[in-house]
């Protein structure tokens, strides 16, 4: 490959940038440096990024599956408990012709969990694959991903205030249950798992020369 | 080279680099360029966005910042919603809304909703105000670029309006078995949430960290 027709990195010209401000700074060849402007670690690439994503996103999938089977809650009135699951609470919401809030919580909680996690998967395999297929939708997809993923945490939020009001008006007795403690883990997950990963990596695998 | 670029701790020339700038998602060197007024810059080959230039950044992010702090207080103080069953009428407050799940044990839970509905969105408006209320009035605050980094990595952390939109979710949900009122704080929890919004919108980081002067040369 011609080298003067490779595209200019801050890498390429020895140039370490900051990830959290910005700023540019010279690379010694010192390891653990820190920016001297905000003081955040440096790195050329975000430190095992590959594996560190990996782990997470397969921790996730691993607890995706109690967050779906297990109850979240259990709505216990005159003695007779109700276990809810999330798939559960968004039939409910259809049946009592709620379902503008049903699309709304179906696709918060159980579409984006299933999307972020297959496109994390494909962005990983990609990158390790050295692909270099329209590199700039892969990292417009991995920034949709990021910005998409938090919004999952409203069915914890749900039952929280449910658990309140109904605690409140002696309604009846809202129970957490372990689906509830999975399906917050699976989303704190995978908003780590989207963190971890650096899409300068989809760019050096379309930068490197074809083998 | 530019040689009017200097750190502003030691004075000592930062060198050429300070010019460019490097794309956070691609890595592609760009020249820094002046931006009209309004304007934007994007990286030309990832299309991420590098910096804009709203005007009168500093002192609208402020006086946002400090009404969403004074939203964010009353929002604290009075009950959040109603409710209102036979002749009864109970309320529930934000923080016992958040902390439900504390008295059932399961703290991870409860911990969850505490952190990312009310102390990330506060901690990230009192790092703004610490940031902004110096710079506006000309002055450094002290460590003004851990600090900021900080405030910037609660961004995605603070999901105040997520929780809201849960709550009306909930409040429906309820809907045939009681009557949910909005209370005081309610309204002032979507007014900061509006707030919010707007200086996600008006923020430009860039500008901020250009004032931030370097520790270590
Ligand atoms: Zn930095
Ligand atoms: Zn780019």
């Amino acid at each position: 490959m011609n080298r003067s027709s490779a595209p200019l990195t801050a890498a390429g010209a020895g140039l370490l940038l900051c990830q959290d401000c910005g700023l540019l700074s010279r690379r010694s060849g010192v390891k653990g440096l820190h920016c001297p402007r905000c003081g955040a670690a440096l790195h050329l690439r975000k430190p095992n990024a590959l594996g560190r994503t990996w782990a997470l996103v397969i921790a996730a999938i691993i607890l995706y599956i109690p967050a779906n089977v297990l109850p979240v809650m259990t709505v216990i009135s005159l003695g007779r408990g109700e276990p809810d699951t999330i798939l559960s609470g968004v039939i409910q919401l259809l049946a009592s012709g709620l379902w503008p809030l049903a699309a709304l919580v179906f696709v918060a909680s159980i579409l984006v969990p299933v999307l972020k996690l297959g496109v994390m998967i494909f962005l990983l395999i990609s990158v390790q694959r050295g692909c270099r297929w329209r590199p700039r939708d892969r990292t417009r997809l991995f920034r949709i991903t990021e910005l998409a993923g938090r919004w999952s945490m409203i069915d914890i939020f749900v039952i929280t205030i449910l658990a309140g009001l109904v605690q409140l008006g002696e309604l009846a007795h809202i129970e957490a249950n372990a689906g509830a403690t999975a399906f917050g883990a699976v989303v704190v997950l995978t908003m780590l798992a989207a963190q971890a990963f650096d899409p300068r990596l989809i760019w050096d695998a379309a930068d490197a020369a074809p083998k | 080279m530019n040689p009017a670029v200097r750190s502003p701790a030691t004075g000592r020339p930062q060198d050429s680099i300070q010019p460019w700038v490097a794309c956070p998602d691609c890595d592609l060197l760009h020249r820094r360029a002046p931006l009209p007024s309004r304007g934007q810059a994007r990286c030309r080959r990832c299309g991420a966005l590098f910096y804009r230039n709203p005007s009168r950044m500093l002192e609208q992010c402020l006086a946002l910042t400090l009404t969403a702090l004074a939203l964010f207080t009353l929002a604290n103080l009075f009950p959040l919603l109603n409710l209102r069953l036979g002749g009864r009428e109970e309320a529930l407050t934000l923080i016992e809304g958040a902390l439900t799940f504390l008295d059932q044990g399961h703290w991870g839970l409860a911990g969850l909703v505490f952190f990312t509905s009310l102390l990330f969105p506060l901690l990230r408006l009192l790092g703004l105000a610490y940031v902004l209320l110096p710079l506006w009035r000309g002055r450094i605050p002290p460590r003004l670029g851990p600090v900021f980094r900080w405030t910037q990595a609660f961004s995605p952390w603070s999901m105040a309006e997520i929780f809201l939109l849960g709550g009306l979710v909930a409040a429906v949900k309820l809907g045939d078995m009681a009557a949910i009122i909005p209370g005081t704080a309610a309204y002032a929890f979507i007014g900061m949430i509006f707030i919010n919004a707007w200086i996600g919108f008006k923020l430009e980081p860039r500008m901020i960290w250009d004032r931030a002067p370097m520790h270590v040369a």
